[in-house]
C-alpha cells in the first residue's frame, strides 16, 4: 500500500514539475541512447561474427606466431598430417579455407574480389541455407568435376542485378569458367568479406597455399591442448624449412586460438573493445552524476517535507523509497524511450555505414537491437538508478528532523549535503574535461594525419605483393633480375608513369652512435632495386654495382642523419644495425626529407640495396602509378607481369587512392562521432553545472537579499557567488588536466614520436580553456539572473 | 498505572564551532495519563528543545527517557520512527502539511507508516478525524486552499489519526489569529477531556489557562511546575 501511495505521489510530482521532468528525461534518454548505440556498434564490430547459425558455439581461428621465420600460416600440404592429430580428431566441427584474391572478368572488363576456396563441410559448418540455388555436394570436389562457384548477395546484385536466372550461368574467375550454383544469404561474407566461394581441391590449389583453420570452440581445456599440440606440430614443420642460423634464435612457434576479429586486429580486439566500452561507461557516469546532482537538488528542496514525514513516523527506508519512486519512474520511462531511439539509431547507422563502405564491410557488421543490447540496457539503467537515484536518496535521508523543521530548507541542506553536491560537481567536471581533452586530441591527430596526406598525389597509385611459386625458385639473383625486369617493363609501357619493386617489413634495429637501439621515432625501412631513384640532398643513389655481394651501402633521410649524428658529416660513415644481415652499412646518400602524415613531422627513412638485403621469403612488393582507371591499370600491370619469364603470383592489388578515400571517410566519421559524443557530454555537464549554480543561488536568495539590502553592489555579489562555485569546477579541471598531461607524457614513448607531446599538450590545453570558458558561462548566467530580482522580493522568498 | 512521560536528568548541549550552549540542564519530569501540560517560558529557555526530545525528533545529550514505561533513549532511528508513528501525535506551529497532498491524504499519512491497514480503512479513519475537527467538507482541498485555522485543524486531525498516547503541540496557535486560536485550543481541550495526554509549548499566557498543569522554564531548567484548575472543558462546554 505504502509503495503504491509513493508511486502515486511521485507521478503527481513529475507531472507538476514538467520542465524538470523533461530535462531529466533528455539527459537520461540521450546518454542511454548514445551508450547503447555505441555498445551495439562495438559489440557488432568486435564480437557478433560468432553468431553464425542460431545458438552455435563461438567460431574461432588459429593464428601462428613464428619468430624464426616469415612463415606464419598453415599450408595446404600440412593437411594430411594435421587431420591425423588426435587433438584435431576430437574437434566436432572444423574446416579449412584458403583466402584468395580472384580476378572476375567478362569480355569487356574485370575486377578483383576477395574470395575463399573452401572445403566441402563449409556450408554445413555455417548451418545456413542458400538464398538461391544450392551449396556444394561431395561431387563438386572431385578433381574432374565441373568448376562451380557460390556467389555473395553483393555480387549477385552488382554483377547480375539480382536476376533469378543467375543459377547455371557462367562466371570467369582467374580466366577459368565457373558455373554459378548458388547465392549466399544477405549479410554473409564468411569468413570476413568473401564475395565468392570456390571448392578447395587438389587441382586448383598449390601445396604451399596458405590455409586458415576455423573451428567451433568445444571448451577451454580442449582448446588449450589443441593450441599446444598445433604449436609443436608447426614448430616441427617450420624447423624442417628454415636455415640453421635462424634456428639458433631461442624462440618457438606459438599457435593461438582467436576470434575472427582478434585475428584481424592481431589479438587486440578485446583491448579495443574495452577501451571503447570505458568511453561509453564514462559518458554514462557523467550523465549519472548529472542526474544524481539534479535529483539531489530536488530532494534537498523537499527536505522539509521529508522531515515532516519522518516526524509523524516514516522510517528512513520509507523516506528513501519515497524519493526512489520518482527516480524509478524517470529511469523506466527513459529506458523505454531510449530503446526505441536506439532501434531507430541503429537502423540509421546501418544505412549510413552501407552508404559509406558498401561491400567493404565484414559480413557481421549489421547493427540491430538484439537481446545482448537489451540486457546491457538493463544493466546500464540499473547503474544509473544506483548512482543517480539511490545514492542521493540514501544520502539525503540522513538528516536531523529537528534541524530541518526548525530551519526549513535552509538548514536542511546542511554543510554535509552541500559538500556532497559540490564534490559530485568536481567529479563531473573532471570526467567531462578529461574525456573532451582526450577525444579532441585524438580527433586533432587524426585530422592532421588526414590533412597531411594530399589525396590527389595518391590518384593512380597501386601496390601489390609478388610471390614466387616455390622458395627454391627464389634466390637473391633471381629476385634482382625479376625486380629489374619488372621495373624496366613498367618504364617502357606507356600506361605507367612509374614502377618500383622493393622489399618491406624488414625486421632489424638501427643503433645510435652509443650502440643503443634508436626508439625515438618509427623508421621506415625498405630494400629497393638500383632502378629506384630517390631525391637526394647529397651523395648518390644505388647503382647496378650495389646489387652484388659488395660491401653493404645505405641511403638515409636527412632527419634520421641529424637524429643519429647531429651536425657531423654523415656521408661515408657506417650505419650500425642489429638483427640484420650485415652489422653495419656504409651511408652513400642522404635523402631529402619527406613529411610524415602526422603533425607535419619529418619522416625517418632507411633504404638498402635490394640485392644486399634480399628477403628471406619468396616475395617482393611492387608499387606503380598510372593515369588509367583502376580496372585498366590492373590489366596493364598483368600485361607486364605476363611478359616475365617466371610465373609470379600476385596478392590483392591495393588502390592507394581508394584506400585514402575510405580512410578519410572513416576519419571523418570518427571525428563526427567524437564531436557528437563530446558535445553531448559537454552539454550534459553544462546543464548540470547550470542547474547546480541555479540551485545554489536559489538557496542563497535570502542571503543575496540581505547583502543587497545592506548595500552590496551587484558586481560584488556576482563575484562572490561565481567564486563560490568556481572553486569546485577549477578543482575538477585541474585534476583532469594533471591526469591528461601525465598520460600524454607517457604516451610519447608509446607512440615512438609519431605524435609529439607538444601536439597533445596543445590540443588538450585549448580544449581545457574552452571547457573553462563554458563552465564560467554556465555559472555566470544564474547569478546574473538572480541579481535582477529586487532585494525585497529576495527577502520575501525566504 | 505507568506515567506517559518520565524524564530523568535530561541534558541537551549544542556545540557550534566555538560556542557551546546548554539548552536543557538536568530536566526531571513525569507526566501522567490524561494530563494537559503547558510548557512556557521566554524565547531560548529550551521549551521547544524539550518538546523535540519528548517527540523523539531530537536526542538528549544525557539522561533517560521513558514513554508509557518503555525506554525511549539510545534507540535506533527506525525504532524512534516506530514510536512516533504508533504512540505520538504532532501539531506544529507552522502546520507542516505537505503541500502536494490533499487534506485527506495528509491526514491519513501516519497510517501509511504504520502499515497493515487497508486503503479503505485508512480513508474512513481520516474522514472520521476530519469530521471531529469540522473539516469533513474539505477532504479534497489542498493545504494552499485552506485558511490558517483550517490548516491547523487538519494538522490536529493528522495528529489524532493514530490514536496516540501522547499529543505534542509546538506553539499550535502561534501562526493563528485569536478566533482560530480559540478554535484550536478548544479542540485540544476536547481531546484532553476525552482522556488524551497533551504537552503543549506556548509563550501565550492565555493558552496556558486551558492546561491542567503549567511548567515554566528558564535557561534550560524547570523554574515552576504548577497544577491548576481545568478550564478547557468549561470553555468548550460554554
Amino acid at each position: 500500500m505504502g509503495l503504491l501511495l509513493d508511486f502515486r505521489y511521485a507521478l503527481r510530482n513529475i507531472a507538476k514539475s514538467m520542465r524538470f521532468t523533461l530535462l531529466m528525461m533528455f539527459i537520461m534518454v540521450g546518454s542511454l541512447t548514445i551508450s547503447l548505440i555505441g555498445f551495439n556498434y562495438i559489440y557488432t564490430v568486435a564480437f557478433s561474427h560468432s553468431q553464425v547459425g542460431s545458438g552455435s558455439p563461438e567460431i574461432r581461428i588459429f593464428k601462428v606466431r613464428n619468430p624464426i621465420s616469415m612463415q606464419n600460416r598453415f599450408e595446404y600440404s600440412m593437411l594430411p598430417q594435421l587431420r591425423e592429430l588426435d587433438e584435431v580428431k576430437q574437434l566436432e566441427e572444423w574446416l579449412y579455407i584458403a583466402p584468395a584474391s580472384v580476378w572476375v572478368s567478362d569480355a569487356e572488363r574485370g575486377n578483383h574480389y576477395r574470395g575463399s576456396y573452401v572445403d566441402e563441410r563449409f556450408f554445413q559448418f555455417l548451418d545456413i541455407k542458400p538464398a538461391l540455388g544450392r551449396f556444394y555436394t561431395a561431387e563438386d570436389f572431385v578433381g574432374a568435376a565441373q568448376n562451380v562457384v557460390v556467389i555473395s548477395d553483393y555480387l549477385w546484385l552488382h554483377l547480375f542485378q539480382g536476376s533469378k536466372d543467375v543459377i547455371g550461368r557462367t562466371m570467369v574467375v582467374d580466366q577459368k569458367p565457373y558455373e554459378i550454383i548458388g547465392v549466399m544469404p544477405k549479410h554473409n561474407n564468411f569468413p570476413i568479406f568473401s564475395k565468392l566461394w570456390l571448392p578447395l581441391k587438389g587441382n586448383n590449389t598449390a601445396p604451399t597455399d596458405a590455409i586458415d583453420i576455423i573451428y567451433k570452440m568445444p571448451n577451454e581445456t580442449v582448446e588449450a591442448k589443441l593450441e599446444q599440440r598445433l604449436s609443436l606440430f608447426f614448430t616441427d614443420y617450420a624447423q624442417q624449412r628454415v636455415s640453421q642460423s635462424a634456428l639458433e634464435v631461442d624462440k618457438t612457434v606459438r599457435v593461438e586460438s582467436m576470434t575472427l576479429v582478434e585475428y584481424n586486429t592481431d589479438g587486440e580486439a578485446v583491448f579495443i573493445f574495452t577501451l571503447f566500452m570505458a568511453g561509453i561507461v564514462l559518458i554514462l557516469l557523467i550523465s549519472s552524476i548529472n542526474i544524481g546532482n539534479l535529483l539531489f537538488a530536488k530532494i534537498i528542496e523537499r527536505q522539509k517535507e521529508s522531515a515532516i514525514r519522518a516526524a509523524i513516523g516514516a522510517k528512513k527506508l520509507r523516506v528513501v523509497q519515497q524519493h526512489a519512486c520518482e527516480g524509478l519512474i524517470y529511469c523506466v520511462s527513459s529506458w523505454v524511450v531510449a530503446l526505441l531511439l536506439t532501434d531507430l539509431g541503429l537502423r540509421a547507422l546501418n544505412f549510413f555505414m552501407n552508404m559509406m563502405f558498401g561491400g567493404k564491410m565484414p559480413y557481421w557488421w549489421y547493427w540491430q537491437l538484439n537481446t545482448v543490447t537489451i540486457l546491457v540496457s538493463l544493466l546500464l539503467i540499473s547503474l544509473v538508478f544506483a548512482i543517480a537515484v539511490l545514492l542521493p536518496a540514501v544520502k539525503t535521508a540522513n538528516f536531523n528532523i529537528n534541524d530541518v523543521l526548525r530551519d526549513g530548507t535552509r538548514g536542511a541542506t546542511g554543510k554535509q549535503a552541500g559538500l556532497m553536491s559540490k564534490r559530485l560537481l568536481s567529479l563531473q567536471v573532471t570526467l567531462v574535461s578529461f574525456m573532451l581533452m582526450a577525444s579532441s586530441t585524438i580527433g586533432y591527430v587524426m585530422y592532421s594525419m588526414a590533412g597531411n596526406i594530399d589525396g590527389e598525389t595518391l590518384k593512380g597509385v597501386y601496390s601489390t605483393e609478388l610471390q614466387f611459386q616455390t622458395e627454391s625458385e627464389f634466390s637473391s639473383d633471381k629476385a634482382v633480375k625479376m625486380a629489374s625486369a619488372l621495373v624496366v617493363g613498367m618504364t617502357l609501357d606507356p600506361a605507367f608513369k612509374e614502377g618500383r619493386v622493393y622489399q618491406r617489413e624488414m625486421e632489424l634495429d638501427v643503433l645510435t652512435s652509443e650502440g643503443e637501439v634508436y626508439t625515438d621515432k618509427i623508421i621506415n625501412i625498405e630494400a629497393v632495386s638500383h632502378l629506384f631513384k630517390r631525391e637526394l640532398q647529397s651523395g648518390r643513389n644505388f647503382t647496378a654495382q650495389d646489387n652484388t655481394e659488395a660491401a653493404p651501402v645505405v641511403i638515409i633521410s636527412q632527419s634520421l642523419a641529424h637524429a643519429l649524428f647531429g651536425s657531423e658529416e654523415v656521408l661515408g660513415r657506417s650505419l650500425m644495425l642489429r638483427d640484420a644481415k650485415w652489422p653495419s652499412a656504409k651511408i652513400v646518400g642522404i635523402a631529402v626529407d619527406e613529411m610524415s602524415v602526422v603533425a607535419s613531422d619529418r619522416r625517418h627513412e632507411v633504404y638498402f640495396s635490394f640485392r644486399q638485403y634480399a628477403p628471406k621469403e619468396n616475395a617482393m612488393a611492387v608499387k606503380f602509378i598510372t593515369e588509367l582507371p583502376p580496372s585498366q591499370s590492373y590489366e596493364a600491370f598483368y600485361r607486364v607481369l605476363g611478359r616475365l619469364s617466371s610465373k609470379l603470383e600476385t596478392s590483392y592489388i591495393f588502390d592507394h587512392y581508394d584506400n585514402h578515400r575510405s580512410m578519410m571517410g572513416a576519419f571523418t566519421s570518427i571525428i563526427y562521432v567524437f564531436l557528437i559524443v563530446g558535445g553531448f557530454a559537454l552539454t550534459l555537464s553544462l546543464i548540470g553545472i547550470y542547474a547546480m549554480g541555479l540551485s545554489n543561488i536559489n538557496k542563497s536568495s535570502y542571503e543575496i537579499g540581505i547583502r543587497r539590502a545592506l548595500g552590496s553592489k551587484d558586481r560584488q555579489i556576482m563575484l562572490l557567488f561565481i567564486k563560490k562555485n568556481l572553486t569546485h569546477t577549477v578543482t575538477g579541471l585541474t585534476i583532469s588536466a594533471l591526469i591528461f598531461y601525465i598520460l600524454c607524457y607517457l604516451a610519447v614513448d608509446f607512440f615512438r614520436g609519431i605524435v609529439p607531446f607538444s601536439v597533445m599538450f596543445g590540443a588538450g590545453s585549448i580544449t581545457l580553456l574552452l571547457v573553462f570558458a563554458a563552465v564560467c558561462l554556465a555559472l555566470y548566467i544564474p547569478v546574473k539572473r538572480s541579481i535582477k530580482v529586487q532585494p525585497a522580493v529576495s527577502l520575501r522568498m525566504e | 498505572m505507568n506515567s506517559v512521560i518520565q524524564l530523568n536528568n535530561i541534558e541537551k548541549r549544542f556545540q557550534t564551532d566555538e560556542i557551546a550552549t546548554q539548552a536543557l540542564d538536568g530536566i526531571n519530569l513525569v507526566v501522567e495519563p490524561g494530563e494537559f501540560v503547558a510548557i512556557t517560558g521566554p524565547s531560548g529557555c529550551g521549551k521547544s528543545t524539550l518538546l523535540s526530545i519528548l517527540g523523539l525528533i531530537d536526542e538528549p545529550s544525557n539522561g533517560e527517557y521513558f514513554i508509557s514505561g518503555n525506554q525511549a533513549f539510545n534507540l535506533s532511528s527506525d525504532e524512534r520512527a516506530h514510536i512516533r508513528a504508533n504512540h505520538i501525535g504532532f501539531i506544529f506551529q507552522a502546520f507542516n502539511l505537505i503541500s502536494d497532498l490533499n487534506v485527506l491524504e495528509n491526514v491519513m499519512l501516519p497510517l501509511t507508516y504504520i502499515g497493515g491497514i487497508s486503503q479503505k480503512e485508512m480513508e474512513q479513519k481520516a474522514k472520521d478525524a476530519l469530521a471531529m475537527v469540522g473539516l469533513e467538507n474539505r477532504i479534497n482541498h489542498f493545504p494552499s486552499q485552506l485558511s490558517g485555522g483550517q490548516q491547523q485543524r487538519a494538522a490536529v486531525a493528522r495528529a489524532l489519526i493514530n490514536s496516540p498516547d501522547l499529543i505534542l503541540a509546538d506553539e499550535p496557535t502561534g501562526n493563528l489569529d485569536s478566533n482560530n486560536a480559540q478554535q484550536v485550543l478548544g479542540l485540544l481541550s476536547e481531546l484532553h477531556a476525552a482522556g488524551k495526554t497533551i504537552c503543549m509549548v506556548t509563550h501565550d499566557i492565555e493558552s496556558t489557562t486551558y492546561a491542567s498543569r503549567v511548567i515554566s522554564m528558564l535557561d534550560g531548567t524547570i523554574l515552576r511546575d504548577k497544577k491548576q484548575l481545568e478550564r478547557a472543558s468549561k470553555v468548550v462546554g460554554a
